[in-house]
């Protein structure tokens, strides 16, 4: 058995005014995948072109052993998507939106299905036109989980909703992987969410993969380091690679330093001095490496 | 106010353009003499051919142009979320309702009056020896202020009433007012020997015309008291679990599902519909003396296939906006296609497969194949226009493309084309529509983005 569930190898998708790609990612079997990126960066293109809501111009897409378009329907009958821009107001009723779905699901989980309505204060006579936005995107979760998938995607899953919702759906979430078996690549700007269920994480940038890895090694490998230089503003010689310079007033220097670079050498070369190392959370590393540098305030 | 009325203008001015050249062709086409006197059946170029139809069909046209460029725009701006904005804004709920009402009753009514009389008098200025229709344009005049009234009463009461108390007598007013617009239609082809029942329907119109303006200010989203719904609770830790939540007593979700479900849900209401638009106008014409048989009430149902197609495709519009979750669902593209083409042809076939048994029972043969002719030859705009609504969502392009379409079929059908290249003419076009929505649903990244609109996020003109 392929230990990955998607794999995707150069992956390219352009449009007039964005391309995305090439981009490997990687998910492994049972994990929970986090993908971040800043607003348009490409994670639901991306996410996307699994699903074949459209064509990739390049690239290779395979999700649980299957090719994404020569066997979209098997891979579509083991894979789940949620995202709040999914309509499903023809249905008008919450209960006509699961019988819906659920005829295209042999393997769906009634009594699991009742749990989570349950859960999600969802009722099958709710009209699904006065729904809130939070309840649209827990029935849309409610649709995914019932049918008891082997990969579920969702694609910024928690939008609009409160602390106590986001705790349920991210429980549910730790509930469908419990055995392994099952993936989920996740989408979301709630970063310190993400921090705590996620257990790899894929960081998209204009179109480009920056980081991807184990959550905690990736939050590991980085470090703000503050330092100051002795001679005024100026750095010796061009920066290396690991280290990205944040801010600077006059000789205090902030940048983000990659331990696993030559960066951390280099910077012992140049004298900089009264060096300090802060561990950064993912939501700091993320605002680091998205950012871009700040001039002399 | 006034900049209420007025950013809706600057908003919608190109609809009001196009509007208004309409509305100059319909007002030549009233100031001829051979006004409604039937359709064209000579060999004349396409342009006087259609000319003849707009002519005949003058007062329906002037309909859909109030249908379609007036409250309609507004209800658009609303699913693009205008509510959220202008909710915020130092104006009472009966300010805004007033000025909505007026930028799309009042403002383009006078608007389309006006072209509608440039268009009359310039008839008249090129052929100085005919009589001006004073007459005439003031009945139409009337008609397309009601039918701007009314048409504001019918998109509001539906959808902005759903949850308040007197939902169903909201309803049941914008049943009213649909019915009059389709029996004003049909009772305008002899005003002059029906007046009782013309100042009858002309006054309903009126009625709802005022009370449009009246309750205007209830007509905004959000502003009316909604009953007591049973949706508005909270479960805590001690209250009961609902039965229907407990596990094993899913009873609600029960039946059928899956493509069957999908089928049923449009297919029924598209049904419907058509059968309603077939029975209605005959039912109007009978009523009015017009219908003399069995054979003519038939072939006017046959006539009307092109009504029954835009309703399909309108039932259809709700499934074809959810095409993102549709593709995440074990379905191949292939599939999809072809399921989609089939739910918008079900209803034209249906009904098509009905009124030809009883032309088969009641009349002759020639009859009988014409009836089939029209039912068969409307599947081919009908499949083309699935296809373009999956290609480019269903946004502006697809319905300026059904519009030309529809010009295009009705001056194709008159020519009555034999069953056999009808036939031909069908089989390519349907396997062009599978061919190009198998394509746009594989390639076409277009078809998944569309925002909960009609018009898309089509920024060049309506978008801005």
């Amino acid at each position: 058995m392929n230990p990955n569930a998607i794999e995707i190898r150069g992956l390219v998708k352009r449009y007039s005014a964005f391309t995305l790609g090439p981009v490997d990612l990687t998910v492994p079997r049972g994990a929970i995948y986090g993908l971040i990126g800043p607003n348009g960066a490409g994670k639901t293109t991306a996410i996307d072109m699994i699903f074949g809501l459209g064509r990739n111009d390049a690239g290779t897409i395979r999700v649980l052993g299957f090719d994404h378009r020569a066997d979209e329907v098997a891979l579509k009958r083991q894979a789940a998507y949620v995202n709040p821009d999914l309509n499903l107001q023809i249905w008008s009723r919450v209960g006509k939106a699961i019988r819906f779905v659920r005829g295209f699901f042999p393997g769906w989980d009634d009594a699991y299905c009742t749990e989570l309505m349950h859960a999600f204060h969802l009722e099958a006579q709710d009209r699904i036109a006065t729904l809130s936005f939070g309840a649209k995107t827990k029935l849309s979760l409610l649709l995914a989980l019932s049918r008891r998938p082997d990969l579920l995607i969702l694609d910024e899953p928690t939008t609009g909703l409160d602390a106590v919702s986001k705790q349920q759906v991210f429980s549910e979430l730790l509930k469908a992987v419990a055995n392994g078996e099952r993936t989920v690549l996740i989408s979301s700007h709630s970063l310190t969410d993400i921090e705590r269920f996620a257990d790899h994480i894929g960081l998209i940038k204009n179109g480009s993969m920056l980081l991807e890895g184990r959550t905690d090694e990736i939050v590991d490998r980085f470090r703000v380091a503050e330092f100051f230089t002795r001679n005024g503003a100026a750095l010796p010689g061009p920066v290396p690679a690991g280290l990205t310079i944040l801010k600077w007033d006059e000789n205090r220097w902030q940048a983000l330093l990659d331990q696993h670079s030559d960066a951390p050498a280099w910077l012992e070369t140049q004298d900089a001095q009264n060096l300090t190392l802060t561990r950064l959370t993912l939501e700091d590393l993320f605002v680091a490496l998205v950012k871009e540098k700040e001039p002399a305030a | 106010m006034k900049n209420v009325i007025l950013d809706h203008c600057r908003r919608w001015w190109w609809v009001f353009l196009l509007g208004g050249a309409y509305a100059v062709i319909l007002g030549w086409s009233l100031a001829t003499p051979d006004f409604a006197t039937g359709y064209w059946q000579g060999k004349h170029s396409f342009l006087e051919q259609f000319f003849k139809i707009q002519s005949s069909m003058l007062l329906m046209q002037s309909s859909s142009l109030a249908v379609f460029t007036g409250a309609m725009l507004l209800l658009y701006d609303l699913q693009r979320g205008l509510v959220r904005v202008v909710a915020v804004l130092p104006l009472t709920g009966r300010q805004l309702g007033r000025s909505w009402w007026l930028a799309t009753v009042a403002a383009p009514a006078a608007w389309q009056i006006a072209w509608l009389s440039i268009g009359a008098g310039a008839f008249y200025l090129f052929h100085p020896g005919t009589t001006f229709p004073t007459v005439r344009l003031l009945l139409a005049d009337l008609l397309i202020f009601l039918w701007f009234g009314t048409a504001f009463v019918i998109y509001f009461v539906n959808q902005a009433t759903q949850e308040i108390r007197w939902g169903k007598l909201c309803n049941f007013l914008a049943t009213v007012a649909i019915i009059w617009m389709m029996f004003g239609f049909a009772l305008s082809l002899n005003a002059q020997k029906s007046p009782v029942k013309w100042a009858l329907f002309l006054g309903l119109g009126l009625l709802m015309t005022f009370f449009g303006w009246w309750r205007a200010g209830q007509f905004i989203p959000g502003q009316t008291k909604t009953a007591n719904r049973p949706r508005a609770r909270a479960h805590t830790l001690l209250s009961p679990l609902p039965l229907k939540s407990l596990p094993g007593t899913h009873s609600e979700v029960g039946g059928n599902g899956g493509l069957a479900l999908l089928f049923s849900v449009t297919f029924y209401r598209a049904f419907l519909f058509c059968l309603y638009a077939a029975v209605a106008l005959p039912l109007a014409l009978a009523w009015q003396g017009q219908l003399d048989s069995w054979s003519a009430a038939i072939k006017l149902v046959a006539g009307l296939v092109a009504a029954y197609w835009v309703l399909s495709f309108f039932t259809l519009t709700p499934a074809l906006r959810q095409l993102r979750y549709l593709r995440t669902l074990p379905l191949s593209a292939s599939h999809l296609a072809l399921m989609l083409i089939f739910l918008a042809l079900l209803p034209v076939l249906a009904l098509g497969a009905l009124t030809t048994g009883i032309a088969w029972l009641s009349s002759d043969a020639p009859v009988t194949l014409l009836v089939l002719n029209h039912f068969l030859f409307v599947l081919a705009p009908a499949s083309l226009c699935v296809a373009v609504a999956i290609w480019r969502g269903t946004g502006i392009q697809t319905y300026v493309m059904l519009l030309l379409m529809l010009i295009g079929f009705q001056s194709a059908s008159y020519r009555n084309l034999p069953l056999y290249l009808v036939g031909a003419i069908v089989a390519v076009c349907v396997l062009l529509a599978f061919l190009v929505a198998r394509l746009a649903l594989r390639r076409s990244s277009h078809a998944y983005r569309p925002p909960i609109t009609p018009f898309g996020n089509f920024t060049w003109l309506g978008g801005k």
